[in-house]
């Protein structure tokens, strides 16, 4: 095969033109770049800004003074970050793995089924995304409620399992559930529509091969979904940290002292739903500014680890 | 290995896109479907893989019946119109993915193989390539070499031609037929196109609507097509059509038609009696002469030159005829020109039923 000479062009100067200022450009990106930065930049700017001050309830929105790192001291000082820190990472750990393998599943299933039972099992599983928060996470109360109450209670009898409070004996178990069974519906969504991007041929193709069904997803399907499954692992990772609704509306972060307490909720609860009712706004700033901190590191390194600069450079897959 | 379609039919919801078709392929065989789209042509060749399952009807392999098996089971090779190759493999792991998944292949004789299939389609010196990296006639070739590594007993092409630029679609006809001859494989290949068909296949199945219209070698169907849907399918520029009458002189039969009477021979057309017919004749088999010699005159609509020849068009009467001119022909926009034709090449259609009347 015949080689091509790279060409090198004369690199065009930049014109001094090509930077002025351009009113007209600046008038149409105006309205975007003020959201950006009024609801992106600003809140980072604040909370950080923040986490240096001593603002709370008892300071009052004027009285309040900057104190430095004092609000970071204490944090590392409580008795409590090491083991939230933990119960952060198991949560994010075991309901990631929960959704993406869940979403997966659901996602390999619906498409390998008949058309229309695909959709009304999406749909099913779509269900706890699109109902309410709060009607969830009740119902899901509702159905760990204590004995002799108690969907669930019924579901496991058959199974030997005595009736229990499940709130209080397995509050972990509740917390998994709860997010993973809503967070797994992201995964099955954008998996499933990266599944069925995948030519159909290419599926024929694997069986005239030979494949068995089994060897068609393992060969075929998970490589060229690789993408978007390491879309949905950055995504989510990121989103549970930060996620603490579920676990607020059901345990708590309970039962006892932080049994279930997250960072996110710890954040939350220091800050706008403080026991004692002195709300310490900036140390919950200190707390959530770690939190961004944490993510933005753990998403490096979820990149680094997956390779995304080889990733995004790979070619996908043609259609036709 | 013979391969034998009886009665088989496909039906999506009511719609049936293949109808009770019977075929038979001989051994080595190269057989093609040839139809416009929608004909069936492709839910035929997957029901043959094995994609598709057939609604009724048996297809059998030789003395096998296949058609409750596993693709994967029927051992076939086959070539998609898209090629469908693996993107996210090289040129070698998309050839050696057939026999990686028999078990019983090892590695070194695995390798061994995809290089001799590789060489076989000229593409030893891509191996380490993604699909991503070839040219659509390099990755035609990968799809051939993937379809043929396994040493299937028949190979199916989906119009593997279509994605190809002009030139590069002749030069793979020829390789594609030589490589079918060389390896005595029985093929079935789906083609729209009747020229691939024409040129590649030992016999043509033409189908229309999910039915075979015809299926003869391209000789015949080129000289006695079976019906006008096959006369008009096959040959370009398509066959000119224009109502006749027959009826006897002399006892001579004749078929008189827009001013045209022409004397046919017996063997021709032997039932003598007066009826209307659809006559049929090929572009290539009138000859533009002078006004007084033709059988008919007209006048000139359009000269289309093509170096080799020229395709005129030449209103007569109220009909537009299409002629192939020698390049030597000079005749310009509003000539008057005769059209001779000889008797022998005509055909006859039934107005209603479109049969041949011979």
């Amino acid at each position: 095969m015949a080689r091509i000479e790279e060409i090198t062009l004369p690199r065009e100067r930049p014109t001094p033109a090509r930077w002025r200022f351009n009113a007209t450009a600046l008038l149409f990106m105006g309205p975007a770049m003020v959201l950006v930065l009024v609801f992106f930049i600003a809140p980072v700017i604040i909370t950080f800004a923040m986490s240096f001050t001593d603002l709370a309830t008892s300071t009052g929105l004027s009285n309040w003074q900057w104190i430095g790192p004092e609000n970071y001291a204490r944090i590392f000082r409580s008795q409590f970050w090491l083991p939230i820190l933990g119960n952060t990472l198991v949560y994010v750990a075991v309901v990631l793995a929960f959704n993406v393998i869940v979403g997966l599943g659901v996602a390999l299933l619906s498409v390998h089924m008949e058309p229309k039972a695909g959709g009304v099992f999406r749909a099913l599983w779509l269900l706890p995304r699109i109902s309410p928060s709060v009607v969830y996470a009740l119902m899901w109360t509702w159905a760990a409620a204590s004995p002799p109450f108690g969907m669930l209670n019924y579901v496991v009898a058959p199974f030997g399992l005595e009736p229990r409070y499940w709130i209080q004996s397995d509050p972990w178990l509740i917390v998994i559930f709860i997010n993973g069974f809503v967070g797994a519906s992201f995964g099955m969504l954008i998996l499933t529509s990266a599944i069925k991007a995948i030519p159909e041929d290419l599926f024929r193709a694997a069986q005239v091969d030979g494949a068995s069904a089994l060897q068609v997803i393992r060969r075929i399907t998970l490589p060229l979904i690789k993408w978007p499954i390491l879309f949905v692992l950055v995504y989510q990772t990121m989103s549970l940290f930060a996620s603490y609704e579920y676990i607020y509306l059901t345990t708590n972060g309970g039962p006892g002292l932080f049994a279930t307490e997250t960072w996110s909720l710890w954040a939350f609860h220091s800050a706008l739903s403080n026991y004692y009712g002195n709300l310490e706004f900036a140390y919950g700033a200190a707390l959530a500014a770690i939190l961004v901190i944490m993510g933005l590191g753990i998403s490096m390194v979820l990149l680094r680890v997956f390779r995304f600069g080889q990733l995004v450079a790979e070619p996908r897959v043609e259609v036709e | 290995m013979r391969v034998v379609l009886e009665q088989l039919t496909k039906k999506f919801g009511d719609v049936a896109a293949v109808r009770e078709l019977d075929l038979e392929m001989r051994s080595g065989e190269f057989v093609a479907l040839l139809g416009p789209s929608g004909c069936g042509k492709t839910t035929t060749l997957l029901m043959v893989a094995g994609i598709y399952r057939p609604t009724s009807g048996a297809i059998l392999f030789g003395d096998r019946r296949v058609d409750h098996l596993h693709p994967k089971d029927r051992g076939i090779g086959m070539v998609f119109q898209s090629y469908a190759l693996y993107p996210h493999m090289t040129v070698a792991e998309n050839i050696g993915f057939p026999l990686e998944l028999r078990r019983a292949i090892g590695k070194p004789e695995r390798d061994q193989r995809v290089r001799e299939a590789a060489g076989r389609v000229e593409i030893d010196d891509l191996l380490d390539r993604r699909p991503s990296q070839l040219s659509g006639g390099q990755q035609q070739r990968v799809a051939l070499a993937r379809a043929l590594v396994k040493r299937p007993d028949i190979l199916l092409l989906d119009e593997p031609l279509s994605n190809l630029d002009a030139r590069l679609r002749h030069d793979m006809r020829g390789e594609i037929k030589r490589l079918q001859k060389e390896i005595g494989i029985t093929s079935i290949f789906v083609t729209h196109d009747q020229l691939e068909a024409l040129t590649m296949a030992d016999r043509v199945a033409v189908m229309r609507n999910g039915r075979l219209q015809a299926y003869a070698t391209p000789d015949e169907l080129y000289a006695r097509p079976r019906n006008r849907f096959v006369a008009e399918f096959i040959g370009t520029p398509p066959m000119n059509f224009f109502p006749a009458e027959l009826g006897s002189r002399n006892g001579s039969v004749v078929a008189r038609a827009e001013g045209i009477e022409v004397e046919l021979t017996r063997a021709q057309l032997p039932r003598g009696e007066a009826r209307q017919a659809t006559m049929g004749v090929r572009p290539e088999h009138l000859s533009i002469v002078s006004p007084a010699d033709g059988n008919v005159t007209g006048e000139v609509y359009v000269v289309e030159p093509m170096g080799r020849e020229q395709i005129v068009d030449v209103q007569v009467g109220e009909r537009r005829l299409r002629v192939i001119a020698p390049p030597g022909f000079t005749g310009r926009i509003g000539d008057r020109v005769g059209l001779r034709v000889a008797a022998e090449r005509l055909h006859f259609f039934d107005p209603t039923s479109g049969e041949r009347l011979s």
